[in-house]
């Protein structure tokens, strides 16, 4: 299958069975997937290789989505990457929040998939 | 004049009366016609006040040149800006307060008391009767001078009064007690009124031009032939006759009787439909007396002039000329004038003094009968309606009684001003309750005592004089032989016109009193909040959430129930739940009213059974017992504890600080415990989320790829089937845990034995332990443990904590469970890494989570922990754990024995 | 509305006074002066009404 574009996707969520869905949906778009379950798992990745679009998770138990953002907008190697926030937090307060994080894009769960892959491919086109 | 003629046209007045009271009913509701006509329909109301006095009385008085008859239109002329502005602050509180007549009204402001209600109706009643009687006895007469002779029509003459009588009570009855509005009003009455205001004042205009022009060549020429025939009623002047004071006093009692009649009031403050109609009448009504008084003169003195040689009571010139003067048609205009005049005047006076009655005098009566109060249940609407009836026949029986038996004694005129005299004693009371918040209730009843004592002794006991002689001595020499205190000379004030000095000592010592005893009495604690709305009460207008003084709690139910057997269940229902949804107050039908509710209830309560009749309903459904006892005894205990407090108050203003910061701390913590309220459902909801996520998104991803590897549809499958059971946990976790805090759970209590909830545990357990490697064992210090408490709940703690312990445990875990000190204890002791100190009270608390990076999220956990203190706290125990972070954790808890 | 009840306060004892007064005149004087005062003050209760019902439009 064609690549839709070079970059790898990063999904992190402790969540397996969100981390199953969104595993499956890129890899049949054809899109280079990594998964990460936790905090910790995420920042292996981001430390060994650049990455185009991160699905952060922002409650997990070790490190939250927020801190992870952070050190990936205060990383050089990860100069190019875009952040896209899942979360259970939906309030108005909480997706400025995020916005303000660096995220690109916010959704909320639970989310459609087809919006979402939708959202994604727009942001991945751009 | 042909005797047919006159029933004929009679009847057709009648009939066209009831025609327009019907028409009115039925228009009642739709807007229709001149708007303008509503305006003037105000104003033309209050005349009313015109009487049959006016029409007969005031000629009677003109014909003797005596200008006496003016003040009582003068007066009313002069303070009409005043009138007006008293009148617009009365209707704007019997709106607030759902006051449908005078007597309320008064009893409302000072306090709801229902002792002052009933006296002041009873005055009121005692001061009005005769007056409905003079109207009866216009009637009578009118009918006898236009059915002269013998003839068929001798019964009806005879009877004349007694079937006057009988028309207008049915007339009122019919047309103003079909239905109980909560206002009280009575708007197709008060159109019949107004047109029949009309019709006097035509009939006036018309014998008066008749009179002046027709009969005599114009005013030049009539006051030309009576200067001729009578010089010296023309010359001599009036006021060395009428001394000043007379008329300053005869002007001031008659301003305040637009006011102070009952019929008055009711058509002016109670019928107001709007108070914008208050500007109109400003000009109206003075408009209208000068047109009917315009004419008194000519028909007057035209009439001494063709009468002097023949006696007619000059009372009935206005119908003798016209029927001297072979004018039938003009005569029977005349009548049908006068006919209106006393009609309208029987019409609105009984209706208001009916409701009076019936608020505060039968009401308050019946309900302190307890039986009636229970049995108030399916009756009670049609008990007012029937007893306003009754009311209203007992009143004009009265004033028909009146007339036949007593009113021989006194004459037309000054009936109307003993009555203008006697209404006058409520004013301090009524006026001053409005704009002197000190005014006290105490004063209220003291004033008005006092001026209806000197009311009596000065114009009605010295009538009797004719009678009886005890009277005629205390009338010539004074009680106890005190001259300085004759009934009609009060301290040597002689020369003056009996009425007014009535009048002038009355009010005097009223408002003195008044005044004194305001100023040395103290208001109880109900007077208080009453006052402030009368006084104030443009700033309650939009404000209906005056503070209920209810200490007793109605049950919703009770009060809708009241409400519906008084106003009927759609209209009840209606208003109730109108007020509910404007004021976002729900209904629970199963729990107390809102305060809100409560007042809101009793005022339209009030607008139908009188307020004190509505306190005491209301009271009695709060189960306020002490509403039975003597209200005043109450209030005074009230009073002395306000005093009291007051005293206090005013001492340690410190100490009010010091309150108030304790109530904002308080509410500062209730906002936090709302705030942590909004956080929980916040935190719950977003619990909820997660495992939804995954299923919308598996879902989904099911439904888009049909084709997808069976292995892979599986695997799909049975993540949304796990992620859907650990949803359907958490959710009735959490309802379960709502359940217990808010104390709907009910313990499901029993004696049993703990070591069997501790088996049942290990059971389960057993397996759960098995697979994860790790060994339980169970140490008993007793075989048996016998507690009173819910099995499933204590089973469900037992189990919690040992399935914790087995995610936690490394390889081992220890149930203990023992007596001490009274007390069952359990621990559930594991090796696992042990919880830090700074989470070992947090990790009761709702959603807590240990972090961990090596833990998936256990199934439901978060509330395992909130649930398990929960239950334990239900049953008076304790939970803890203790732990050395590293060297495993015990989860104990204890819970008394019985 | 204020002003114009003291305005009429002030009515009262002229009406008085002036009834005093013109005892020499002849009654029928008296009673041409009260009723035109009278009429005199329906216009002007009339001229207010209008006035306070265009100030007074909020009330």
């Amino acid at each position: 299958m064609k690549k839709p574009f070079d970059g790898k996707i990063l999904v992190v969520d402790d969540d397996p069975y969100i981390l199953m869905s969104l595993d499956f949906l890129f890899r049949k778009k054809g899109y280079d997937v990594l998964v990460a379950r936790n905090g910790t798992e995420a920042l292996e990745f981001l430390h060994k290789e650049p990455i185009a679009l991160v699905l952060l998770d922002i409650m997990m138990p070790d490190v939250d989505g927020y801190e992870i953002a952070g050190i990936i907008k205060s990383s050089d190697l990860q100069k190019d990457c875009r952040i896209v926030f899942i979360s259970a937090k939906t309030s108005e307060a909480d997706i400025q929040k995020g916005y303000d994080a660096g995220a690109s894009l916010y959704i909320c769960k639970p989310f459609s998939t087809r919006d979402l892959m939708k959202q994604i491919e727009e942001l991945v086109k751009s | 004049m042909n005797n047919a003629l006159v029933i004929i046209a009679v009847v057709t007045y009648a009939l066209m009366l009831i025609g327009i009271g019907f028409w009115a009913l039925r228009a009642e509701g739709k807007r229709r016609g001149w708007r303008g006509w509503a305006k003037y329909k105000y104003g033309l109301s209050l005349a009313v006040f015109c009487s049959a006095w006016t029409y007969f009385g005031s000629i009677g008085v003109a014909s003797t040149n005596s200008l006496s008859f003016l003040p009582v239109y003068i007066g009313p002329m002069i303070f009409m800006p005043l009138i007006i502005l008293v009148l617009g602050k009365a209707i704007r509180i019997a709106r607030l307060e759902n006051i449908s007549n005078l007597a309320d009204f008064i009893s409302s402001r000072y306090g709801k008391s229902v002792g002052l209600g009933l006296w002041v109706t009873l005055f009121f009643i005692i001061g009005i009767i005769p007056y409905i009687a003079i109207q009866i006895k216009a009637i009578g007469f009118c009918v006898e001078l236009m059915l002269p002779g013998e003839g068929n029509a001798l019964f009806f003459k005879r009877n004349s009064e007694l079937f006057a009588g009988v028309f207008l009570a049915l007339f009122i009855i019919i047309f103003s007690t079909r239905r109980v509005t909560d206002s009280g009003q009575n708007k197709a009455l008060i159109q019949v009124i107004a047109i029949e205001t009309i019709v006097k004042l035509l009939a006036f205009i018309t014998i008066g031009v008749f009179v002046l022009f027709f009969v005599f060549s114009g005013p030049a020429n009539l006051f030309h032939r009576v200067n001729e025939a009578f010089p010296e009623l023309l010359t001599t002047p009036y006021f060395t006759r009428e001394t000043p004071f007379n008329w300053f006093v005869l002007n001031i009692i008659s301003g305040l009787s637009i006011v102070l009649l009952p019929r008055q009031f009711q058509v002016g403050v109670v019928e107001n439909e709007n108070p914008q109609h208050l500007r109109t009448a400003l000009w109206v009504f003075p408009l209208y007396l000068f047109l009917i008084n315009l004419f008194v003169f000519p028909i007057a003195l035209g009439g001494t002039l063709l009468f002097k040689d023949t006696p007619v009571d000059p009372d009935t010139y206005i119908l003798s000329i016209p029927l001297l003067q072979g004018q039938p048609v003009l005569a029977m205009i005349a009548f049908l004038g006068g006919l209106s005049a006393a009609t309208a005047m029987v019409m609105v006076e009984t209706v208001a003094l009916t409701t009076m009655l019936t608020n505060n005098v039968v009401l308050p009566l019946a309900l302190r009968n307890k039986k009636i109060k229970q049995n108030l249940t399916l009756k009670a609407a049609r008990s007012v309606i029937w007893g306003r009836r009754l009311g209203i026949l007992t009143i004009i029986a009265g004033g028909y009684l009146y007339d036949t038996v007593v009113a021989s004694r006194f004459s037309l005129v000054s009936i109307g001003f003993i009555s203008f005299a006697a209404v006058a004693q409520l004013a301090p009371a009524l006026i001053g309750g409005m704009y002197w918040s000190g005014a006290t209730r105490k004063a209220a009843y003291a004033s008005f005592i006092t001026g209806a004592f000197v009311w009596f002794y000065t114009l009605i006991l010295p009538s009797f004089a004719g009678v009886s002689e005890p009277v005629k001595q205390l009338a010539e020499n004074g009680p106890f032989g005190l001259a300085l205190l004759r009934p009609t000379e009060l301290f040597g004030m002689s020369d003056l016109d009996t009425v007014a000095h009535g009048a002038f000592w009355s009010l005097l010592l009223n408002v003195l009193v008044f005044i004194a005893v305001s100023l040395f009495t103290q208001k109880s604690a109900p007077e208080i909040l009453q006052s402030a709305l009368f006084v104030h009460v443009e700033k309650f207008s939009d404000f209906h959430g005056s503070e209920t003084l209810w200490q007793g709690k109605i049950p919703l139910k009770d009060l809708q129930q009241a409400l519906r057997n008084f106003l009927g269940l759609q209209r009840a229902d209606t208003l109730l739940q109108g007020y509910a949804s404007r004021h976002n107050i729900p209904l629970h039908e199963n729990e107390m009213a809102d305060p809100r509710m409560v007042k809101f209830g009793e005022r339209i309560l009030s607008g139908v059974i009188g307020s004190a009749s509505a306190r005491i309903m209301i009271g009695y459904l709060a189960r306020e017992e002490q509403v039975n006892v003597d209200e005043i005894l109450n209030m005074v205990k009230e009073s002395r504890q306000f005093i009291e407090l007051n005293k206090q108050l005013r001492k340690q203003s410190v100490e009010i600080s010091k309150a108030r910061e304790a109530l904002e701390k308080t509410n500062r913590k209730l906002t936090e415990m709302h705030d942590l309220k909004d956080e929980f459902l916040y935190t719950v909801t977003h619990e909820l989320r997660t495992p939804l996520t995954s299923i919308r998104a598996l879902s989904e991803i099911l439904y888009d790829n049909p084709d997808l590897e069976e292995e892979q549809k599986q695997k799909f499958l049975q993540a949304i089937s796990d992620e859907t059971e650990r949803l359907g946990h958490l959710i009735t976790r959490v309802l379960n845990l709502e359940r217990y805090e808010s104390g709907r759970y009910k313990l499901n209590l029993n004696s049993f034995d703990l070591q069997d909830c501790i088996s049942e545990v290990m059971r389960t357990a057993e397996t759960l332990a098995a697979e994860k490697g790790v060994h339980i064992s169970v140490q008993h210090f007793r075989s048996h443990i016998l507690v009173y408490a819910d099995k499933d709940l204590l089973t469900q703690v037992v189990y919690n904590l040992v399935a914790n312990a087995i995610k936690f445990a490394r390889s081992e875990i220890v149930i203990h469970s023992f007596v001490n000190d009274n007390e069952a204890h359990v621990w559930v002791q594991d090796d696992g890494q042990g919880v830090p100190y700074d989470i070992q009270q947090a990790i009761f608390d709702k959603f807590f989570q240990v972090r961990h990076a090596s833990l998936r999220k256990p199934e439901g956990s978060g509330l395992g922990l909130a649930i398990t203190r929960k239950i334990i706290q239900m049953h008076q125990g304790k939970i803890w754990v203790e732990s050395k972070p590293g060297s495993g954790a015990t989860f104990k808890f204890s819970i008394p024995l019985p | 509305m204020i002003c114009g009840a003291l305005v009429l306060l002030m009515h009262y004892p002229l009406l008085n006074l002036a009834d005093k007064g013109s005892r020499a005149g002849g009654v029928p004087v008296m009673l041409i002066f009260i009723f035109s005062v009278w009429a005199l003050a329906i216009l002007l209760y009339y001229l207010l009404s209008k006035n306070s019902g265009k100030r007074n439009r909020y009330e």
